[in-house]
Order: structure tokens, then sequence, then C-alpha cells
């Protein structure tokens, strides 16, 4: 019991960034406890109890890291119960982060019922009556919601930490495809027909259950799994790979850099986004949206470009500023590639789907601009993922989605388009801004500290 | 001067507030194999990385065939060869791709010696990376450095994973190519019986500063353990010329000095009415001794 | 040839001078014997070929060995004698001296006496004289 405590104390306070989200978030948290039965709902409250949620889940997030490499080495299986615990240290942090928000949501409506209550009290008989059968509606429909909020809240945070597991954990496009699938999965998976089973609290408790089960029951037997499979994993992944690969002949700088093949992340996003307009997802600020997000997955790959770099600098007769002009004119062919796909994609459906041409002209230049920033974002990363780097691709992320959503509501008015245009041109100019950045940056890259694990080691060491 | 492979003057590297490395002055002729030895954490992989290029001094400078090591032009990185500690291998190649892969950056490739050496190491052309073990993938590491024919080559910790057999075959390549004459050395190595072997120079790196920077003879020669055994024990601030350390538990007190003399083993034996024996030290001896 | 230890606290190429000699002094290595290359000798015993050539620079320094172009090195003519001539009395005392300390102090601790350890003595020597014989050259 002390391993597990121990372990999810470790997830929430990994580093000292990640500790104050964590503690701001529950501090937020509490305050929406204690708020929430006082204050009439507004949108203030809505918001603290987002930011809270959402800052309690940010401060966990380097969960999926830390389980994943003890997983993965040899001692937990020699520590007493240790990948058990491992588990459910695990399936603890999960529940903590998943209940504030149901929790919260059923307080409220209790609050609201109780004040329903205190109303009906000096009314007439009749009035009793009825207002008694529609508390006692009520009732059963907040106890439904919140077992369904919790269902929902539960699998969504799950679904997040899973996705954050493949981006961190296998560090190359395979990661980030992987993460992406289990993102359209959350989205376009079967929850709206779910939705009769999530409401009492069996149904809710044997889907959660059967999450658990299935991670506790994969992750355990995933030793046999592997030693199994083998051979026939292994085959056709290196055959599709090696003639790929021998199509970069000229080209090996963008090899070791890992922009050789964008038709991996090209087909991973196509398929899943053709795949849900077949099914008749035809909304167009969700397309926008979504649109928005992958075309940064394309730029967040640039992240690794400083640490991939260090092979370059002795191979070749660049100068750290020449390096930089490489890296960026690789990276520019590969995303052109990822978003010439996405952009066509955007105008089939769009035209397929007949969404309104303001949407078209709003949505082409934000594509770009979000591949841009989030391309310049990822190539200032020259010193490992910091607070610095961190918290701006947290803005930059809010800030593309709201004029996504902008974009998307405006349908068309005239207002509306120019504030799109305008934050569109504010963006842009951030790029720049982004861009200047990291070439300096470039200028008097420090191969030394590219990568946080080997940044601390030598801080460790000297 | 102009023939000087690499040197330095001065070099430092601080992080914020810790000195790695401080004070460092050499130069590195070729021919020399120079063995670098160190605690964990003494700097040795910051010197190395200084001198590449990796990372930038925050004192002094280092030069590299005459370039400064952060400003080296393509034609002189061409004559430098690095492995490093942890393996820079893109996983999902096969061996033989991998290898077409590096060979891609030089004009003058011997391929001809990576195939013999791939035979003679027992490395697959075949083989993917992924699945190699660590010390195949050590090997390969060792063999993508040497392909160029650098004139100077760093190696960080190169034989950690390697089996004796294996440690064997590269110490025998690193003499051959030593033996060639024009070449320059650089290693790191935890396993002082390699460093005794191969290198003529020794750097010994103590608190991020050079401790001893000489030839290995000479270093052999100059530091040896005293046997004293005598009747007049030796007093608490006993002043023996040239003394590092000197340990007096039980009854035979010993103690290590630096150019001992014939004259100062006369004076030290009339001193304590007994023998004094001169033990000449091996490396490891030697290194061990220095960190009491 | 040699028996080198790369771990000893004698530099390798003081071993090589010092075997050298001894086998020159002792008739096995005759003048006109050639000595292994350099690059050889770095191979098989794995280390550092600067070593060995400042061993035989030194050793062509002091007259006993012998440098030809393009071939291997050989001992000189009258190596034997400049072994015998180079190295006065005492210095070559000096390189058995620890020899005689251990024999001297196994004798004590076995309780031997001065007498009877120098039998012994010489009673190896006069064995080992006729072997000397055999193998040994009259100097010209």
């Amino acid at each position: 019991m002390k391993a597990v405590i121990r372990l999810v104390m470790t997830y929430a306070s990994g580093t000292r960034v990640l500790r104050v989200f964590s503690i701001a978030g529950a501090a937020f948290i509490i305050v929406s406890f204690v708020l929430v039965p006082i204050l009439p709902p507004s949108n203030a409250l809505l918001f603290l109890v987002f930011a809270g949620a959402t800052a309690f889940f940010l401060g966990s997030a380097l969960m999926p890291v830390i389980f994943g490499q003890i997983a993965r080495g040899r001692s937990i299986r020699v520590l007493p119960l240790g990948r058990v615990k491992l588990l459910a240290s695990v399936f603890i942090t999960v529940t903590i982060v998943a209940l504030p928000l149901p929790l919260l949501e059923l307080v409220g409506s209790q609050v609201v019922l109780s004040a329903y209550r205190q109303d009906l009290h000096g009314a007439t008989p009749a009035h009793i009556a009825v207002g008694t059968a529609a508390l006692e509606r009520f009732r059963q429909g907040s106890i439904e919601n919140f077992w369904w909020t919790l269902t929902g809240s539960f699998l969504t945070t799950v679904g997040l930490y899973l996705t954050l597991w493949f981006i961190t954990s296998q560090r190359s496009i395979a990661g980030y495809v992987k993460g992406l699938l289990v993102i359209l999965f959350m989205m376009y998976g079967p929850s709206h027909q779910l939705r009769e089973f999530s409401v009492t609290m069996k149904g809710s408790l044997i889907q959660i259950g059967t999450v658990c089960v299935l991670f506790g029951a994969g992750f355990l037997l995933w030793p046999r799994w592997q030693a199994m499979t083998l051979r026939w994993r292994f085959a056709p992944q290196a055959a599709l790979g090696r003639a790929l690969e021998r199509s970069v002949a000229g080209r090996e700088a963008d090899l070791v850099l890992g922009t050789a093949n964008p038709w991996l992340l090209i087909g991973a996003q196509v398929v899943p986004i053709v795949f849900a307009t077949t099914i008749g997802f035809y909304s167009p600020a969700v397309w926008l949206f979504y649109l928005t997000i992958f075309s940064t997955v394309a730029g967040a790959i640039a992240c690794q470009a400083a640490e991939r770099s260090r092979v370059l600098w002795l191979r070749g007769g660049w100068s750290r500023a020449d390096l930089f002009v490489l890296v960026e004119r690789s990276f520019w062919r590969h995303n052109a590639f990822v978003l010439g796909s996405l952009i066509a994609l955007m105008v089939g459906i769009g035209s397929y789907a007949a969404l309104p041409l303001s949407l078209l002209a709003a949505g082409l230049p934000l594509l770009l601009v979000s591949t841009v920033l989030s391309t310049y974002l990822g190539l200032m990363v020259t010193r490992g993922l910091r607070f610095v780097e961190g918290s701006l691709a947290v803005v930059v992320m809010l800030a593309l989605m709201a004029v996504a959503i902008i974009a998307a509501r405006s349908g068309g008015g005239q207002k509306d388009i120019v504030i799109v245009v305008v934050l569109e041109v504010v963006l842009a100019g951030a790029a720049l801004a982004l861009r200047s950045a990291a070439k300096s940056r470039w200028a008097r890259i420090d191969w030394m500290l590219c990568r946080p694990d080997r940044s601390l080691r030598v801080r460790a060491a000297g | 001067m102009k023939n000087t492979t690499v040197e330095a003057s001065h070099l430092g590297k601080a992080y914020g507030a810790t000195r790695v490395l401080q004070g460092l002055s050499f130069s590195v002729e070729p021919g020399d194999v120079v063995g670098v030895l160190g605690k964990n954490g003494a700097g040795k992989t910051t010197l190395l990385e200084l001198m590449l290029g990796f990372t930038l001094p925050t004192e002094g400078e280092v030069r590299v065939f005459g370039h400064e090591s952060t400003r080296m032009p393509g034609a002189a990185k061409a004559r430098v060869g690095f492995v490093p500690q942890q393996d820079e291998l893109l996983d999902q190649l096969n061996v033989a791709d991998q290898i077409r892969v590096i060979a891609s950056f030089y004009k003058n490739w011997d391929g001809e010696l990576m195939t013999r050496l791939c035979e003679e190491w027992g490395i697959r052309a075949s083989a993917r990376i992924k699945s190699m073990s660590v010390g195949e993938r050590q090997k390969l590491s060792i063999l993508l450095a040497l392909g160029h024919r650098p004139d100077l080559l760093l190696l960080d910790e190169p034989v950690a994973s390697l089996d004796p057999i294996a440690r064997r075959q590269f110490l025998e390549q690193l003499v051959e190519i030593s033996s060639e004459g024009q070449r320059a050395i650089i290693f790191s190595s935890h396993i002082v019986s390699d460093i005794e072997r191969l290198a003529n120079r020794i750097w010994i790196l103590k608190e991020g500063r050079l401790f001893w920077q000489g030839d290995l003879d000479s270093l052999k020669e100059s530091i040896v353990r005293l046997h004293l055994r005598g009747s007049i024990p030796l007093p608490e601030e006993a002043g023996i010329p040239g003394a590092i350390s000197i340990r007096r538990d039980a009854s035979f007190p010993t103690a290590i000095v630096r150019d001992w003399s014939d004259s100062a083993q006369v004076e030290l034996e009339r001193r304590i009415d007994g023998s004094v024996e001169v033990q000449p030290l091996g490396l490891e001896e030697i290194f061990v001794e220095l960190h009491r | 040839m040699f028996i080198l230890n790369p771990q000893s606290g004698v530099p390798i190429y003081r071993q090589i001078l010092e075997q050298v000699r001894r086998m020159i002094a002792s008739g096995q290595l005759r003048p006109g014997a050639e000595l292994p290359s350099i690059r050889e000798l770095a191979l098989t015993h794995a280390v550092n070929a600067m070593t060995i050539s400042k061993a035989y620079s030194l050793l062509e320094t002091e007259g006993l060995l012998v440098r030809h172009r393009g071939k291997l090195m050989t001992v000189a003519g009258l190596a034997r004698n400049a072994v015998r001539g180079q190295s006065p009395l005492n210095k070559r005392l000096e390189q058995i001296d620890h020899l005689v300390d251990q024999l001297v102090l196994a004798a004590r601790q076995l309780q031997l006496s001065e007498g009877e350890l120098a039998k012994a003595l010489r009673r190896k020597w006069e064995e080992t004289d006729e072997k000397h014989d055999r193998r040994s050259i009259t100097p010209r």
C-alpha cells in the first residue's frame, strides 16, 4: 500500500512545474466544492471547475512516462507484487483525476434539488404533488447524469493518458499516430449508443471495470504476447520499412531527422477522417477543430529535430546556423506533403458536404498557420521541453482551437470573418517570432542539454 | 603548432553554478593515443563533447586541426570520428542500410574496410538494428566511426558492453590504426587495462581538472609505492619528499610518492632505521591511490 | 618471443629492454638473429606500437640492435660483449637484487645456514655450467 501511495505521489509531483499544476488543480477543485453549493451556476464557476480538472490532469501528465519506464524495466518483476502495485497506482490516479467532475455535478444538482424543495414548502397541495413528482424525476435524472458523467470522465481520462503514453514513450511518428488514433476513437466511438447503458450504477461500473480489466490483463500478459508474436510481428513491418527507406537515397539527412517519410503520417490522418466522413459526420465546427489539431501534430514532430541533428553536426560540413536551415527545409518538405493532403481533404469534404465557402476561406489559412506555428515551436525545443516551451505550446493550442471555433461558428457573417482574419494574421506574426527565436537558439545549440534525461545526468554528474 | 591535432588552453565548462571542467590546457599530436581516466562524473564525456563542438566552452577554447571546435568546417569534420557512449543508430534500418546512410556523408569512405571488419567482427549485413544486442550495436557504432579513416578518433567508453573477445578485436583494430602513424586517438574507458595497452599518453581527470597529463611510461616510473620496514616509527608530520599519500596502519606503513630518488631513499632508510622497498604500480593501482 | 605484462608497474618498453638484454646475455639471442617487427609485436600483444618502437630505439642506441632499412632489426655482432661491457657490475647485480632478497629471506625462514645456502647455489651453478657451455659461442 505504501508503494502504491508513493507511486501516485510521484506521478503527481514529478517535476516542479507539474507539481504546481497538481496543487493548483487540487486547490481549484476544493474551492469549487466549497463554492458550488453556495453560488448560483455561472460561467465563471464552470470555468473554475474545468480549469481545476484540466490542471489536475496535466499535473499527472508524467504518469504514462513513468509507468512506461517502470513497466519496461526489469526490477519491477523482482519487487514483491511489483506489477500489481504499479497497476493499482495507475488506476487510483485515473480515478482521482476522473472523479471530481462527476462529483461536482452531483453536488450541484443536489443543491438545485434542495433549492426546489425549499420552494415547494409554502405551495398548495396540488402544486406539491406535481412538484414532488417533477423533483423525483429530476433527482433520478441527476443520478443518471452522475453515472453518465462518471463513465465519460473515466473513459476520457484513460484515453487521454493512453494518448500521452503513445506520444511520449515512442517518440516517433508511429507513436504520434497511435496517440491520434486513440483521440479519434474517443471522439467517434459509440458513446451515444452506450448512453442507456451508462446511466445506471451497474452499467457505469461495468464499463469502467471492463476497461480496467482489459488494461490490467493486457499489461500483465504483455510479455507473453510479445514472445509469442515476435516472428510474425516483425516481418511485414521490416519489409515495409525497408521498401520505404530505400527511396531515401540522396536525402539521408531526412532519414536521420525522421522526416523522410511523410506518407505514414498522412495515411494515419486521412484514413480516420475519411472513415468518419462515411459515417456521416459533417459538422463544420468539428471538422475545422480536428483538422487544426491534426495539422499541429505534423509540427510537433519537429521537437525531436534538435537532438537528432547531433548526428549531423559531425557528419557534414554544416555550421550550427547551416543546420537550422537544413532542418527547416527538411521539415518544410515533410509538412508540405502532410499539409497538402489535409487541405485536399478539407476541400474535398467541404464540397461534398456543401459546407459554406467562408468556412473554407477561413480554414485554409488556419491550417497553414497552425502547421507553421507548431513546426517552429517544435524547432525551438533545443533544451528539452521546459516550462517556456510547454506553456507556449498550451497557449498556441488554445489559441488555434479558439480561432477554429470562431471560424466555424461564424457561418459567414462579415464581422466574424474579419475577426478570424485578424486573428490568423496575429498568429502568423507569432509564427515569425517563433522562427527567429528558434534560429537564435540553434545558433548556440548545446547537444549536451538537448534531451531532458541527458541534461539531468550532466547536471547531476557535474 | 600547425600540425597539432587538438589543442586546448584554459578550457572550462560550467552549467549554471556547477563547474564540470576548469583550467584544462593540453595538446594532442598526430600519432598520440591518449587514455582519459577519471571517476564517474569527473567530466570525461564533457571533455570529449567539447572537443567535438557539441557543446560550447564557458571559458578558454579548444581547437581541432587549427579550427575552433564549434566552428569546424566540413573538411575538418570529415577527418574526425566519434564513438559515443550511447549509440545513435537508426533502429528501423538494417546494418547495410545504416552503413550506407553514414557513408553518404563522406567523400572518402572505405567500403572494403567496412566489409572486412563486419566479417571479422561477426556483424551480419542483413541484421535489423532494433533486434541487435547491445554489444553488437556498440561494435557497429565503432565500425561506423572508422569508415572514413579519420585522423582524429574520439571514443567515449567504447568497450563498456563488449565481451572479452570483442574487446580484444577492437583493441587490435585500434593498435593497427595507431601504428599507421599519423592518426590521433583519444579515448575514455573504465577498463584501465585497455588504456594501459593502447595509450602512450594519459590524462587523469580529477574533479574537473587535469590531475596528470603525460606519458604513461613516465607516470609508471614516477609514481611508486614505498614499503617502510624500520624500527623507528614515522612521526605525524613526516616529510617524505613527493608524498601523495601515507598510510600508517599496522606495523608496516606505506606511502605513495612521486619522482622518488635514490638520495631520498637513503635518507628515509636512515630515519626509520630500516629498509624501504620500492614497488612500481600498475595504472589501476595508481588511479585508485590517487583518489584515496 | 617476449612475455609482456601491460598491467605491471614496469613500463612495457622497459620490460622489452630487460628481456632483450637478458636474452642476449644468456645467448638465447645470437648476433644476426632477427627480432619481430614492431607492428607484429604490437598486434600480437595488443599494445601500443610506439612503446615497442621506443624500446627498439633505445636498444639500438645501446648498440645491442642494428636497424636495417626495409628489413627487421637484428642483434648486433658484439652484442653480448656490449651487454656485459655496458652495464657495470653493480648495475647488473641490481637487476637480481630482489631475487637475492627473496632467497635470503626464504632461507632464513627455513632456518638454513649461510653455508647451506651457498652450497645450494654452487650446485645449481655447476649444473647450468654444462648446459651453458654447450650453448655458448666463443667470442671472435
